[in-house]
């Protein structure tokens, strides 16, 4: 059937689908529950302006982004913040040069790594670290590490090609995403965030 | 992109209300919710097949809308740009719980149609209906409720879904050529 034509049958069929459902009549409801311990943006909002232009603003005064910036090899950068413990926290995965060659984890010679920095701005937190497919998920694996003037935790974690699934873990129990990264369902049904490093030409 | 005849995706409000948002009054997000909860309800009901799954799908993706406005490029367009992490949201659901959707309960598709003015029979066919399109391919499925339950035009179709038009209209042909097989068999019992 083309754009154009006109099938009886068919729009029978679309008609009856196109009667109404309900939801549960609490489903506003637990939708706003759910924002609550959510990240939320925060900034000044620039419409139309890339998301890079928007964040950099925040982190860019850090010493190992500055230096990122410098090169010019940021591949992402992303700004959140949450409400619930009473200062901002903003999320950055950065990665960086120089290129690293080492062995990777699965034991291939000579493959070439990309140093990745990760920070999370949370001025509150007692502690923070990156969580992902390359340290198998252990919260012990990656700790961050705190720079009291800026507030800000930050870890660089060298990854090979590819891409890696993740989360920021905040004292241990609050999962954060990068908003301004893909995100994918985990096998267990939350989102994780993902960062595709590209092997640099 | 030509806005279609179909889901009044964007709302000039829309783009106060995320500002309001970004500015800390989480509170008027309740706005787009209830804006656009009708809406999406049953693209993502008829999708999934149960109201149950179709929940799951709808609070995941107005909070992951919620957890990423700051990038939003364009507030004015909310809606749509809501739809296309809907309908992402809607396709990792429905590959995660396939053989689930196989499995068709009786009760849920008479409520998901529930409507007191048609009679049994209505509500049968109804069901015929929501069973045959749970037996097509989610591509196809999916192709369906955007071109003819949602009255979206190929190229939005192919903003939201990431296929190309000529694809997706393939799909859309074979989805109802699926359809009125399955369909016109029932018909003849």
């Amino acid at each position: 059937m083309t754009d154009l034509e006109f099938d009886p049958f068919i729009d029978e069929i679309a008609r009856e689908l196109k009667r109404p459902v309900r939801l549960d009549a609490r489903f506003d409801d637990r939708v706003m529950a759910a924002l609550e311990p959510a990240v939320i943006p925060i900034g000044e909002r620039r419409v139309k302006a890339p998301w890079y232009r928007l964040s950099l603003s925040f982190p860019a005064s850090l010493g190992g982004l500055a230096a990122a910036a410098a090169i010019g090899a940021i591949a992402a950068v992303g700004v959140m913040a949450t409400r619930d413990s009473g200062g901002p926290q903003v999320a950055s995965t950065v990665i960086d040069t120089p290129l690293v060659p080492v062995s990777t984890s699965s034991g291939e010679p000579g493959a070439v790594l990309r140093e990745t920095q990760f920070i999370m701005v949370a001025p509150t937190a007692s502690s923070v670290s990156v969580v992902g497919h390359f340290n198998d998920w252990d919260m012990a694996a990656a700790p961050m590490v705190y720079d009291s003037v800026h507030g800000a935790w930050s870890v660089t974690i060298p990854l090979p090609p590819g891409r890696h699934e993740f989360q920021y873990v905040i004292d241990g129990k609050q999962r954060v995403n990068d908003p301004t990264l893909p995100q994918v369902s985990s096998d267990f049904g939350s989102p994780n965030s993902v960062i595709t490093i590209y092997p640099k030409e | 992109m030509t806005l279609s005849r179909g889901l009044p995706i964007q709302n000039n409000d829309d783009a106060t209300i995320v500002a309001r948002v970004l500015a800390g009054e989480t509170g008027a997000y309740a706005t787009l919710v209830a804006r656009y909860r009708a809406q999406f309800s049953r693209y993502a009901v008829r999708m999934l097949g149960n109201r149950e799954d179709a929940e799951e799908a709808m609070q995941d993706a107005f909070v992951r809308a919620y957890r990423s406005l700051a990038s939003c490029e364009d507030p004015e367009r909310f809606g749509s740009w809501l739809f296309r992490i809907l309908a992402n949201r809607c396709r990792t659901a429905g590959t995660r719980r396939g053989r689930r959707e196989k499995t068709f309960v009786r009760d849920e598709v008479a409520l998901l149609g529930a409507s007191q003015d048609h009679p049994a029979e209505g509500a049968a066919w109804r069901e015929e209906i929501q069973r045959a399109l749970l037996q097509l391919d989610a591509d196809q499925r999916e192709a369906f409720l955007l071109k003819h339950v949602e009255d979206l035009g190929y190229e939005e179709m192919s903003e939201i879904t990431g296929v190309g038009v000529s694809a997706l209209k393939m799909r859309v042909k074979r989805a109802c050529e699926r359809l009125r097989g399955l369909l016109q068999e029932v018909q003849r019992d």
